[in-house]
């Protein structure tokens, strides 16, 4: 019986809760209103819908676990696969070797976004909002504002493609990403470097973790999951878009923050994550099954991560 | 007590639906079906017959009316609804869905590639009879074209070609005619000024929207006919007014009074753009051409003392009844009878604003249960 107890006790101390009831809860909605929500051909389509967005929000809760906030996902995320096009269809470079420099590209970004909020010590939403515009910018400048078409068929496979005729390839990346990113967050002692960053930034620093470095790593990585999740969808669109991505960075942190992930730091769920992140999508592919027009479909987004964030407060409490 | 029963009761809903979904995705079927079905639609369509460009005049889906068109769903994203363009489109879409008895389901593209290939997907998904498809990026689409090829899906594309994928049909106004149009209008006015085909023209464009980088291009390849009229091509960073408004304050600072004879502004944003950016600058000295109807546009080429000279008009009304027509004939297997449509072209100026209005505004009523 006691042990029955604790393990309700955990049930209920376990901090996604909420949003799993709500998921399952919207689920059995969906299911019941619309008939073409509960098939395979549609489940797929909302994992791969939610792919580059749950990429993104990976790196994002790693970044918002130290108390920090990547904006420049987005741009990012548009400036590494442009280039990364731009390899492939303007220099005839290898498809592979593009799509190596594309993640490099956005590694980087990412590398001067922590250098520059750890060793000169600016605030993460300052110097990401400059790398949001900067990267936006110099995708736009280089490409002249123009989609670069004539991408080479096998490289998008990765956007387009199915393993097994079934399963999308950009399903495959993000459960290969989701894996790594769990390894990493649960069996990693540099993990619980970030949440000690995180925590009290000042502690850290005494108990002797270098927390420059931990910064620099965990945007390098945000920079990282930008560039994979901008190649999926510029592979899906089949061409290099100066435009890819906008608004991209908010479906992350929104994904975040729905699976209980604190933006003042210290806390943060890679379950939930992974959660918040199916949870937006399902929403909106139901709504879209349903009919509901886009426009009210931003209301209730709006509402809902409302009343999650409402909800994870007062469980603090 | 009651709290333990809850939770317990939530575990079981929570591993019966985890079972439900394993069990879901291991049957599979369905996808492995659409994927075959993709091969060969691949294969046929390097047997694709020929084009056949037909225009509005010449189309005719009258026997399409006679038929039970019950049950059919038809999917339909838009570019945006953003501008009355799009909103006449959609609502003569919907008044003609009515007319023929089918049901008509309609996503907002809301100018992100991203999002409305999702919203194609989504539409797949449905299992729609036809789709109508107004993108956001010919070649952005592609792929979601292709989903719907798989699904045997036919597709119409209006306004935008999707670039990749099999369209049955495409309907729109010729971007190229429409820029030789405008530039018409403006070597008018340059004569009118300068006496003679000289002179210099400003265009505001956007070049990654492909309907409008024809624009663009048309009038810039008509204009090139007369080696004394100089121009320059640029775009806002983002297709809005306000970037358009941004791009022409800097203009206006670039080039001073006199310096300028002609704007065009190739869609209805920047032609807004230019008119306000020159209304608040308190500049006279240049004559501007735009595309499409607005209130906004309307007003201003009503207005005598507005330097906002003509408008070439794009017939969106014509477009949505044809997309939604075609649709339904797809889906009810007839012969579509060509494989590109092109809808009439109007120029209105300020002297034939007046008619033109009072046309429309008898159109709009007629369809006015339509509007959102």
């Amino acid at each position: 019986m006691k042990g029955s107890k604790t393990l309700i006790e955990k049930f209920k101390n376990f901090p996604q809760l909420s949003i799993c009831v709500g998921y399952i809860v919207m689920f059995i909605l969906l299911t019941a209103l619309s008939e073409d929500f509960l098939t395979t051909r549609n489940l797929l389509n909302v994992l791969r819908q939610t792919s580059s967005t749950m990429i993104v929000a990976v790196g994002m809760t790693f970044v918002l676990i130290t108390g920090g906030i990547d904006l420049s996902v987005g741009s990012v995320a548009a400036l590494s696969a442009t280039l990364s096009v731009a390899f492939m269809v303007n220099y005839h470079l290898p498809v592979m070797v593009s799509l190596l420099l594309g993640l490099l590209v956005g590694t980087v970004c990412g590398f001067v976004n922590g250098v520059v909020i750890s060793k000169l010590n600016l605030p993460a939403f300052i110097v990401t909002l400059a790398m949001m515009s900067s990267a936006r910018g110099a995708a736009l400048v280089y490409t002249n504002g123009k989609t670069i078409v004539g991408v080479p068929d096998s490289a998008i496979k990765f956007g387009q493609g199915y393993i097994l005729s079934i399963i999308p390839i950009p399903v495959v990346v993000m459960t290969i990403i989701l894996i790594i990113a769990g390894i990493f967050i649960t069996k990693t002692v540099f993990s619980r470097y970030i949440y000690a960053v995180g925590g009290n930034e000042e502690c850290a620093k005494l108990s002797g973790i270098n927390v420059n470095r931990v910064k620099i790593v965990v945007y390098s990585l945000s920079g990282l999951g930008a560039a994979i999740a901008g190649i999926i969808l510029t592979m899906r669109l089949a061409s290099g878009q100066p435009t890819l991505g906008e608004g991209l960075e908010m479906d992350a942190i929104a994904a975040c923050v729905l699976g209980g992930t604190s933006l003042s730091g210290g806390k943060g769920f890679l379950f939930g994550t992974i959660i918040g992140s199916v949870f937006l999508t399902t929403l909106s592919n139901g709504l879209n099954l349903m009919g509901v027009s886009s426009y009210m479909q931003q209301v209730l987004k709006g509402l809902i991560i409302i009343a999650a964030v409402c909800m994870y407060e007062r469980k603090k409490k | 007590m009651k709290k333990k029963v809850v939770s317990v009761l939530l575990v079981a809903a929570m591993a019966v639906s985890m079972l439900a979904g394993c069990g879901e995705s291991t049957s599979g079927g369905d996808a492995e079906e659409t994927k075959e079905a993709a091969e060969t639609t691949e294969e046929s369509g390097e047997m694709e017959p020929e084009d056949k460009s037909i225009t509005g005049e010449e189309f005719d889906p009258s026997e399409v009316y006679e038929k039970d068109n019950a049950g059919i769903k038809i999917g339909l994203t838009l570019m945006t609804y953003d501008f009355q363009f799009f909103q006449d489109m959609i609502a003569q879409a919907k008044a003609t869905a009515d007319e023929l008895g089918v049901e008509l389901i309609d996503y907002d593209g809301s100018n992100d590639t991203t999002k409305q290939a999702n919203a194609v997907d989504d539409l797949v998904s449905q299992g729609v009879d036809a789709l109508f498809l107004n993108p956001v990026d010919g070649d952005a689409i592609g792929g979601a074209t292709q989903e719907a090829n798989g699904a045997d899906i036919p597709v119409i594309t209006v306004d935008v070609k999707s670039s990749t994928g099999k369209v049955e049909c495409h309907v729109s106004s010729d971007n190229k005619m429409i820029g030789e149009e405008a530039a018409k209008a403006a070597v008018e006015l340059l004569k009118e000024k300068n006496g003679s085909e000289s002179g210099f023209i400003y265009i505001l464009g956007f070049d990654p929207i492909s309907s409008i980088y024809d624009r663009a291009e048309g009038f810039i390849e008509y204009i090139e006919q007369f080696p004394d009229i100089e121009y320059v091509h640029e775009d806002p960073d983002t297709l809005t007014s306000e970037k358009a408004l941004e791009k022409m304050e800097a203009v206006l600072q670039t080039y001073g009074e006199g310096k300028v004879d002609v704007v065009f502004g190739a869609n209805e944003s920047d032609a807004i753009g230019v008119i306000s950016a020159a209304e608040a600058a308190g500049r006279k000295d240049f004559k501007v051409i735009g595309v499409d109807d607005s209130p906004t546009l309307n007003e201003a080429l009503a207005d005598p003392e507005s330097i906002y000279y003509a408008s070439v008009v794009q017939q969106p009304m014509e477009m949505g009844k044809y997309g939604v027509e075609l649709c339904t004939m797809a889906a009810q297997g007839m012969d579509l009878g060509a494989t590109y449509i092109a809808t009439p072209l109007l120029t209105v100026t300020k002297d034939t604003i007046a008619d033109y209005e009072k046309d429309m505004a008898e159109k709009r009523e007629a369809l006015a249960e339509y509007y959102d």
